[in-house]
């Protein structure tokens, strides 16, 4: 049986171990574009928390891993919750963007810029890491500055914010990489148009042998026939649109591409999203905007399934945040046909042998 | 029983919640329009 083990460490670099302790109810994971999350209770009478207590405080870094080493997670403790009546102190911890990037914010006074996506997220990075309020910790992966172009006015707002905007308007993806090995942690900033892999051949999930536990949930809202999004600031009128809809067919004022999908089933699976971006004016990411939220509409995507697979059963080397897997369903009565390609959009660990997951079901 | 004290809440909570989601873009979206 595997084990994940938690780690208390120093915030500051090179995060010198402060304690190890065995803690209860520990749940922990990853959200694509998102920040993670861990959780875990800490028994009052553990003899290391009741030594140093300082080690044990908010703001104390955390990391969680698995003996088998798989899917290690780095953040900091966030909230703890403590109960005279509860023997056990209930800790809350968010990983290094939820934690650092959240409480970060951009510069104030830069004029609009037009270069890629990934040249402004290494200056803009590089920008708060110079101001240090908070320290930013993650270190950016070497191929950062790639991306599609945007001109995008950078506002004070969070990093984080600004990471999820700039995922918005280019349809490329963040993540962040976390490496405990030995006394070192790493975190990484990775940016790229897909983050995982394609396992869609490899790796086939069967019912009834790596999950028994699986919920579909499908909803009208989730398909769109076409999508538009609105740039800039100003008088309404005169903004830079986008619009990708099934004929290309361009309205006033607007740029219009074909979405590349056919007539919709039925009128209640059509509709127009529209989007507005006041940081951003050029037409190509407004076009990603719309492209990005036509495929995975903001509020809900088409088909979403929650699955529990087993961990002794499936190989947890191979699984990773943002990649695509085969799912087949041997029990019809789910609607599914027989085979789905799934997108792994969240993981859950814990310590009772099933790593839940939310996946994205592609388009059939 | 849903927890919330659960890493993938947000993603379970994004179906659930898509209804109000919606009506409070629009909301949003015609105030800045005006």
């Amino acid at each position: 049986m595997t084990e994940a083990i938690v780690e208390f460490r120093d915030p500051w670099p090179p995060h010198a171990l402060l304690g190890s302790t065995k803690v209860n109810r520990l749940r922990y994971g990853f959200v694509l574009n998102a920040p993670g999350t861990a959780y875990f209770g800490l028994s009052r009478g553990s003899a290391q928390a009741e030594a140093n207590p300082q080690h044990f405080d908010v703001g104390t870094m955390v990391t969680i891993v698995r003996t088998d080493e798989v899917l290690p997670w780095v953040g900091y403790v966030s909230e703890i919750d403590m109960d005279v009546a509860d023997p056990e102190w209930s800790y809350s911890c968010e990983d290094v963007a939820g934690a650092l990037f959240d409480q970060a914010r951009t510069a104030k006074d830069w004029p609009e810029r037009t270069t890629t996506a990934g040249t402004l997220i290494r200056d803009v990075f590089a920008d708060a890491a110079a101001r240090a309020e908070p320290p930013l910790i993650a270190e950016l992966a070497q191929d950062i500055g790639l991306g599609p172009r945007v001109a995008y006015t950078v506002k004070a707002e969070s990093l984080l914010g600004f990471l999820q905007h700039m995922a918005q308007l280019t349809n490329w993806e963040w993540g962040l990489r976390n490496e405990v090995a030995g006394g070192a942690v790493r975190v990484v900033l990775t940016w790229a148009e897909r983050q995982g892999f394609d396992r869609r051949d490899e790796t086939h999930w069967l019912q009834n042998r790596h999950f028994a536990v699986a919920r579909l949930t499908k909803s009208a809202k989730g398909y769109l026939s076409s999508a538009l999004a609105v740039g800039g600031a100003g008088s309404f009128a005169a903004r830079p649109a986008a619009q990708l809809n099934a004929t290309g067919r361009a309205d006033g004022g607007i740029d219009a591409q074909s979405s590349g999908l056919g007539r919709p089933a039925s009128p209640a699976l059509a509709g127009t999203r529209v989007s507005l971006h006041q940081d951003a004016t050029n037409v190509e990411a407004l076009f990603n905007a719309a492209r990005r939220s036509l495929d995975r509409p903001p509020e809900q995507i088409a088909e979403r399934l929650t699955l529990k697979l087993a961990e002794s059963a499936i190989d947890m080397t191979k699984l990773e945040l943002g990649s695509y897997y085969t799912v087949r369903f041997s029990d019809l009565n789910l609607g599914l046909g027989y085979s789905r390609v799934i997108r792994v959009m969240g993981i859950a660990l814990d310590q009772s042998g099933a790593v839940e997951i939310v996946p994205e079901v592609q388009r059939a | 029983m849903p927890s919330l004290r659960d890493p993938l809440l947000a993603l379970k909570a994004e179906g659930k919640l898509m209804r109000i989601a919606v009506e409070l873009r629009r909301a949003a979206e015609k105030a800045e329009r005006n």
